[in-house]
């Protein structure tokens, strides 16, 4: 703790390491538990003092799981939370690596009140941020009434100037949260977050509800409370152009796992990982004569209750390694493997698309599945198409599982069996693909082509 | 700097709070308290130093003998102002909201005004009102303006023209054949009325909204059993327990009361119950948590008003059920004969039906009404009551 | 031509319309055609004037953008076309031509087999848009049995073509799904298949996005282009999203406060913006290289609109001839680019409000400052109005 408080600029404010969140699904009359959805599997990131890091990531990748396990709305299934408030920092007896002197997850209940001072968050909805039956002021107030301030009237003087702070005026104290925009309802949900002078604000998508116009305004206040108070931000979006207008660093999420860390800056001008460069490439460019060429994330987020083996992103991801051996064009290879990833799940149907296109024919033919999977007529690699080929033909004579087996053989990806590990670019910059581990990427290869 | 209020939230020195709770007892809470003290107090005196057929205010000269049933009214007066009207005094601006979304239906304004009118009648009614005495030669009396055969009545205190007896200002809506007058037989079935409301919504509310939210917070196999037991509690079937009573111990009104309302929470239990889940999932709700808030300040601040105005309406719409229920047990002659409410007015006069219908009509009519407004009203106050549903509209 | 005296507008989009490849049958008129719309709404505060006369056309193969900011009546507008405003208390004037038929002079029954093979509405919320009760199969069956006599084997055959056409994966599979089966972008696209099964001739889009992640947005909106190039619709698209507009526009109308501002190309809107309102909501795109600013103060009371030009009160080039008289008519800068703000008129320098060249607009000095903050006293209370953080400096020092 001692080394920790001299160099108080490197400390982080606020450590989570290898973070879970695991939801039982229970099944049956006994509740008897026959699996789990790893909502948040392992995610770690520090926070440091007066920094912005934005946490990214489509919907359903857990980063708000994330941000409710940090404060414990959610109980966390493992991993450590660390918070270095100013005020708990001598309350960790021993020494520096003593057993998580400060670990939220572990907080009792007076240890967590204290706590919550110290974090306070922003919600999505402004809507249902606010109890309907009671005035903006008074929600606002209530947070300083559970600390324990129960003079009314130095409540209110703080209230309302926090109001006013936030872009309000005093005499909204009196006002019911219906006679607010949603704008505005941020706002006030801004100053509730900030009314105990907390030293982290996390806020989870606070302006994705709101028009584009209203959230350059909510945008700008946070950026200017922030200077103003010295806070630490965790900002969770799903929208990269509001990540790169506020934040510092910028952690991208993938179905419970953080695939990239960085700095907003090296992030968006080198993505290392495949995801992150989809997630770039999705936001809207506001010029009309922009190449509208942007990678496209083919199939849905796969379910968390089951995740992919290896790298989770290769379901979906437009860089999957080929093989050695194999060279096949890169979009002809996703496709490739989505039809062999089709037909694995037993659910595709020749029967129905392909039929109707190839109605001359009666029957499902071999250009009839390409043409229904989007396949190219030929594979530039020989060896590739002559397997595709193979397969095609023993689906189209009904032979599933050969034309399964025929497929596997060629068409296997090291990215389904290896966990791609953190690769360091260097400025803070890291990201977990396997492209980036070429010297271990042949080894796999080796194992993949003699097993 | 020390001795400086602190009016920025920023120079706040939190460490001078640490250990102090946030308890701030309402001014709601302490004037409830307050006045239920002296009725305490009232109580006690009635029952230890006034005798048993001595009158509860005879030292100050008035005659009204308070029995359990009046003490247990005035209570739920209580409770009613500290936690409906003065809430409503506090925060003017949601209650012009109320008030302007509650105008916006007509009929439900009429409906309140009558209920007022039957309120202010039974509150104050008796005090002004004197009580309608037994009188046989006045018996059958007819309402002002009609008449009645001469041979119908035994005496006629009004004009006899033509063989038929008019009514007088004496009895304006006529005389029951025990030559009670029907008006003020009215009058006083109204504090009925109004004791029945109060004290069935007060008992109602309170053990439904407790079990409710309880069941919804404590979960697991404590929230299952408690619904299982609303379960019992709406199954049962409270009439044959009612009668059973009756005949055993006999039944006054605080037994038809007290039978009644304690199973008649089921639903209400119920309601609450899966609206505090639904509130509990709110937003505003994970805030306060975040705040460090404890869980009773939650239920206590933010599930509790939620949900307690959400089931406003269904307890309004239960109470039609009873001063119905009342009404028909005393029809069917099962209940307390003595008792002054409408429903035995009407009992008493199902015999004189074919000469003298407004026995039955008069308090018939007042009992109808007094049913639609609370149907009425209930309806209003679902729209009214709902800021949310509300601002969805506007939208 | 038609006789109104609106009349230059619909003949620029006529032209516009004939150089294009698509022609309507009638030659010159186009897909649609909405002169004057006017939506009033009877509320307890009087009357709430949604939309106030507005014009736009769409032609085959077109799309449309209806830009603004939410309040500013584009998705009553939308609704009005086809009618689905609930009147009482809704009440449309106006002209609606869609392939020359009067839309609003149409009896229920008419405007009926409209909806669906004419026109067909995507909506904002696919979770509210899809009935949970029925599969999704079931629902596009319904939709194309509605305006077709066509026997149920058929069209389940033509239900999962369409679920395989706006890209569900698997469609003979999903099709007896229901719609918590689905994502919020799977059940969107499977809004689409139901828009789709009248094989309309205009698709009116109403904020599709707004409700999804930026990835799923990207695929929606590629999805929608597609479709569109291949049955040839006209696609009136809402959105508050430039960024979005700049996508897939063809020609944008700016809306505030129920009245057009400005209408023109895409690339009009975006590299020539004119009127202050759209340059403002330009500032708050980010990635356009300026200083994202956002708009001070919110919209007008749709109750008591503001005299003058609607925007006058958040302007910051507002003048006295703003607040005067009604919303002032539309100058039209060059062809197909209009205008409504009175510094285009009269003689005036445009260049006040189109800063200095096409750069960004945002050349505000400290008395473009004070004026905006006068203004917003002036018109509603609003929560943008005040300048925070003014005392947030000394905030941090006094601690």
């Amino acid at each position: 703790m001692a080394d920790g408080a001299s160099r108080a600029g490197a400390e982080p404010l606020l450590s989570v390491r290898d973070l879970r969140k695991h939801y039982p699904i229970t099944e049956g009359l006994l509740s008897r538990e026959v699996g789990s959805t790893k909502a948040v599997d392992g995610v770690s990131f520090d926070v440091y003092p007066g920094e912005t890091l934005g946490l990214v990531g489509e919907s359903g990748c857990g980063k708000s799981t994330v941000a409710k396990s940090i404060v414990r709305l959610e109980e966390p299934t493992g991993g450590e939370v660390r918070f270095n408030g100013a005020s708990r920092g001598e309350t960790g007896a021993g020494g520096g690596d003593g057993p998580h002197p400060n670990d939220v997850t572990r907080f009792d209940r007076a240890e967590l009140k204290s706590f919550r001072r110290d974090v306070q968050m922003v919600f999505q909805d402004p809507t249902s941020s606010f109890d309907p039956r009671m005035t903006v002021g008074s929600s606002v107030a209530e947070m300083l009434l559970v600390h324990g301030m129960t003079d009314g009237e130095t409540r209110r003087a703080i209230v309302e100037d926090l109001l006013e702070r936030v872009g309000l005026s005093a005499s909204d104290y009196d006002r019911y949260p219906h006679e607010f925009s949603g704008g505005q309802k941020q706002r006030i949900a801004l100053a509730r977050a900030l009314v105990l002078n907390p030293e982290l604000v996390i806020a989870d998508e606070p302006v994705s509800a709101l028009d584009v116009s209203v959230q350059a305004k909510v945008l700008s206040l946070i950026d200017e409370l922030q200077s103003a108070f010295g806070l630490s931000l965790l900002f969770i979006s799903h929208d990269m152009s509001v990540i790169r207008r506020i934040c510092d660093r910028v952690a991208v999420m993938y179905l419970g796992e953080i695939v990239e860390v960085g700095p907003v800056a090296d992030v968006f001008a080198d993505p290392q990982h495949p995801y992150t460069e989809a997630l770039l490439s999705a936001v809207p460019r506001p010029d009309p004569r922009a190449d509208p060429d942007r990678i496209e994330l083919t199939g849905t987020v796969p379910d968390p209750a089951d995740p992919p083996s290896g790298c989770r992103f290769h379901t979906r991801c437009h860089r999957v390694v080929q093989p050695e051996g194999v060279d096949v064009e890169q979009s002809a290879w996703r496709r490739v493997l989505d039809f062999r990833e089709r037909l694995r799940d037993g659910d595709l149907e020749v029967d129905a698309g392909a039929a109707d296109r190839t109605a001359a024919s009666g029957g499902p033919s071999a250009a009839g599945v390409r043409a229904e999977f989007d396949l190219p007529e030929r594979l530039g690699d020989e060896r590739a198409e002559r397997a595709l080929e193979a397969a095609i033909e023993r689906l189209v004579a009904g032979d599933e599982a050969a034309a399964i087996e025929r497929l596997s053989e060629v068409f296997r990806t090291p990215c389904e069996t290896t966990v791609p590990e953190w690769t360091d670019h260097g400025g803070g910059h890291g990201s977990a693909c396997i492209r980036h581990r070429s010297a271990e990427l042949s080894d796999d290869l080796e194992g993949i082509e003699t097993d | 700097m020390t001795s400086e209020k602190p009016d920025r939230f920023d120079r706040v020195d939190w460490s001078a709070y640490e250990g102090s709770g946030g308890v701030d007892p309402s001014v709601n809470t302490v004037g409830a308290i307050g006045t239920t003290l002296p009725l305490v107090a009232l109580f006690v005196y009635d029952r230890q130093f006034v005798g048993e057929r001595e009158a509860t205010f005879g030292a100050v000269g008035l005659e009204a003998d308070w029995s359990g049933l009046e003490y247990l009214f005035a209570f739920t007066l209580i409770l009613f102002v500290w936690y409906v009207l003065v809430p409503l005094y506090q925060n003017p601006r949601m209650t012009r909201y109320y008030w302007r979304e509650f105008t916006r239906n007509r009929p439900a304004v009429v409906s309140l005004g009558w209920l007022l009118v039957v309120f202010v009648g039974g509150l104050l009614g008796p005090l002004v009102v004197s009580a309608p005495e037994q009188s046989v030669l006045a018996g059958h009396q007819p309402p002002v303006y009609l008449s009645i055969d001469t041979a119908n009545v035994a005496q006629c205190l009004g004009e006899v023209r033509g063989g038929r007896c008019y009514g007088t200002w004496e009895y304006p809506l006529g005389t029951t054949r025990g030559g009670k007058g029907v008006f003020r037989s009215i009058v006083y079935g109204m504090r009925i009325s109004v004791q029945i409301a109060f004290i069935t919504t007060t008992i109602v509310a309170t053990i439904g909204i407790t079990f409710g939210t309880v069941s919804a917070y404590a979960g697991g196999w404590v929230d299952e059993a408690m619904m299982r037991f609303v379960d019992v509690v709406l199954s049962f079937p409270t009439l044959l327990m009612f009668l059973l009573i009756l005949y055993i111990y006999g039944a006054g009104l605080g037994m038809f009361i007290v039978v009644f309302s304690l199973f008649a929470w089921g639903g209400t239990a119920r309601y609450v119950r899966s609206k505090s889940l639904s509130v509990s999932e709110e937003t505003y709700v994970s805030a306060a948590r975040i705040s460090g808030a404890s869980t009773t300040r939650i239920v206590r601040r933010h599930v509790v008003p939620n949900t307690a105005s959400s089931i406003v309406t269904q307890l309004t719409l239960l109470v039609p059920g009873f001063l119905l229920a009342e009404a028909q047990l005393a029809f069917l002659g099962l209940g307390d004969t003595s008792l002054p409410s409408w429903g035995q007015l009407i009992a008493a006069g199902r015999s004189d039906l074919g000469f003298a219908p407004w026995i039955v009509v008069a308090p018939g009519i007042v009992l109808f009404l007094t049913i639609l407004a609370f149907n009425f009203l209930g309806d209003a106050l679902l729209d009214a009551l709902d800021p949310e549903a509300a601002a969805e509209v506007e939208r | 031509m038609s006789g109104t005296d609106r009349d230059p507008e619909v003949e620029a989009e006529a032209d516009l319309d004939a150089e294009t490849e698509a022609t309507a049958e009638g030659g010159d008129e186009p897909l649609l055609a909405v002169e004057g719309l006017r939506t009033t709404f009877e509320t307890d505060a009087g009357t709430l004037v949604a939309v106030d006369g507005i014009d736009f056309t769409v032609s085959e193969g077109e799309t449309v953008c209806l830009v603004g900011e939410s309040g500013s009546g584009k998705t009553v507008a939308t609704e009005s076309i086809t009618r689905l405003v609930d009147s009482p208390p809704g009440h449309i004037e106006g002209r609606v031509r869609f392939r020359g038929h009067d839309l609003l002079a149409m009896d229920a029954e008419a405007i009926r087999s409209v909806r669906g093979p004419g026109i067909a509405h995507v909506f904002q919320n696919p979770q509210d848009a899809l009935n949970h009760c029925y599969t999704v199969g079931w629902q596009i069956v319904e939709a194309i049995r509605v305006h077709e006599d066509v026997s149920e084997a058929a069209a389940r055959a033509r239900a999962v073509e369409l679920l395989d056409r706006v890209g569900i994966a698997n469609p003979s599979a999903r099709f007896d799904d229901y719609p918590h089966e689905f994502s919020g972008g799977q059940k969107q696209r499977v809004m689409i298949a139901v828009a789709l099964a009248g094989d309309p001739d205009l698709l009116v889009a109403d904020e599709p996005t707004t409700a999804l992640d930026v990835t799923v947005q990207a695929r929606i909106l590629e999805l929608l282009s597609e479709l569109q190039a291949e049955f040839g619709m006209g696609v009136l698209f809402v959105t508050h999203d430039l960024g979005v507009v700049a996508e897939i526009a063809d020609r944008v109308v700016v809306m505030y406060a129920g009245k057009v501002m400005e209408r023109g190309s895409v690339l009009d809107v975006f590299e020539r913006p004119s009127h202050p309102y759209t340059r403002a909501l330009l500032s708050c795109l980010p990635g356009r290289g300026n200083e994202v600013t956002g708009i001070e103060g919110s919209l007008p009371d749709p109750t008591a609109p503001p005299e003058g030009c609607r925007f006058a009160p958040r302007c910051e080039h507002a003048i006295g001839a703003c607040r005067r008289g009604e919303q002032p008519p539309e100058t039209e800068l060059t062809e197909g680019h209009g205008v409504s703000c009175v510094f285009y008129r009269d003689g005036r320098d445009p260049s006040v409000v189109r800063g200095n060249g096409n750069g960004n607009g945002s050349g505000d000095g400290s008395d473009a400052e004070t004026k905006r903050r006068d203004a917003s006293r002036n018109g509603s209370r609003s929560a943008d109005a005040s300048t925070p953080g003014t005392g947030g400096a000394e905030g941090s020092d006094g601690g």
